[in-house]
């Protein structure tokens, strides 16, 4: 079965430096493609003199429209599983196998890296914010996820279908729940994730909160008025 | 008070005056289309519809039973104005949707593009 890894890119001229080398050298076996979201710094060019396959946006998209067109580009190649993969280097590649082999074994429609599966989650405002999300997700769904918010996501062809229909279908732990209620099978996979070495996360306070409200909002309440046919 | 205050009749005229004259400078500009000119175009006339004649604001407030013409009149305006913002959202929303599909596709396609050229490259090299 063929995987391709989507690297969304905003501004990780220096992180894709470290990261994609790494990523050829522990996963070999796996296509992957960086989707640079309309970068001001030399992004692009650092895919260029490099040779790493890339996709360029002319305008900056947000993570949802970079990981989409990935996805779009799977679609057209025939791919059968898309992982979305940080550019950040906070995702270890050595877990992508693993992830890969519980969807072959399990046949699952989304695989989640987590880093809390089978672990205490240490205490900070981070966490906190994914424990309400995993609340909120259980009491709307009844379903278990340890680390909703985790980035590392590993989709199967139906999901990826499924993105390029609906435009409300973004890689965010709202369409977790929404897959969730259109029946998807989704499982965890323990991993660990390394700190951010270069640039700033764009997790700010601000952020953070309007993130949280839209998630909250979207799982507890807009899940309830979505349109369930045709979908999956 | 069962009227429409003077201060407020002059207030309404003027502001019709500054839609329309904030609507035909666009229109003129070509800053704007038509077709979303007609709103406000309609507004404006609304607007002096009610300054001059304040009677249709009395008669109003009194049906809906609201006791002060000029609350009538505002709650009109917020009504109208909200409804317009309501279809604004709508088409913004739609419009980003057709912007990032766009946006998607030239990406995309550039790719592909690319990739074919590459192939050709090799195949030529290949044949050569």
């Amino acid at each position: 079965m063929s995987v391709l890894i989507i690297i969304p890119a905003y501004n990780e001229e220096k992180n894709l430096k470290r990261v994609i080398p790494r990523l050829q050298q522990v996963c070999p076996q796996f296509d992957y493609v960086v989707v640079n979201d309309g970068s001001m710094d030399g992004t692009e060019d650092v895919c260029r003199q490099n040779g790493y396959p890339c996709i360029s946006l002319p305008t900056n998209q947000g993570i949802a429209g970079a990981v989409r067109t990935g996805m779009k580009y799977a679609s057209q190649k025939g791919y059968d599983m898309a992982l979305q993969f940080d550019a950040d280097g906070q995702h270890l590649p050595e877990y992508i196998p693993d992830m890969v082999d519980c969807m072959e074994r399990e046949h699952c429609d989304v695989v989640i890296g987590s880093r809390y599966i089978g672990e205490k989650r240490p205490f900070s405002i981070r966490t906190v914010g994914a424990k309400l999300i995993s609340a909120a997700i259980w009491l709307t769904t009844g379903k278990h996820l340890s680390d909703p918010t985790s980035g590392m996501r590993l989709y199967d062809k139906r999901v990826v279908e499924q993105f390029i229909r609906d435009e409300n279908s973004a890689p965010e732990p709202d369409t977790l729940s929404y897959l969730f209620r259109l029946g998807a099978d989704i499982r965890e996979v323990k991993v660990e994730m390394a700190d951010r070495v270069e640039g700033c996360s764009y997790l700010t306070p601000g952020n953070a909160s309007k993130y949280m409200i839209q998630m909250l909002m979207s799982i507890c309440v807009f899940q309830w008025f979505r349109d369930r046919k045709g979908m999956l | 008070m069962n009227i429409l205050s003077w201060p407020l009749r002059i207030l309404l005229f003027l502001g019709s005056v500054v839609v329309f004259t904030i609507i035909s400078q666009c229109i003129r500009k070509r800053r704007i289309q038509l077709k979303d000119g007609i709103f406000w175009v309609a507004f404006g006339f609304l607007l002096i519809l009610v300054s001059v004649f304040p009677v249709l604001a009395i008669w109003a407030s009194s049906i809906l039973g609201i006791q002060s013409p000029s609350n009538c009149v505002f709650l009109i305006l917020i009504f109208l104005l909200g409804c317009h913002q309501f279809f604004l959202t709508i088409r913004i929303s739609r419009l980003e949707i057709k912007n990032n599909q766009l946006v998607q596709n030239i990406a995309i396609y550039r790719k592909l593009e690319d990739e074919e050229k590459h192939h050709e490259k090799e195949n030529m090299l290949l044949f050569r």
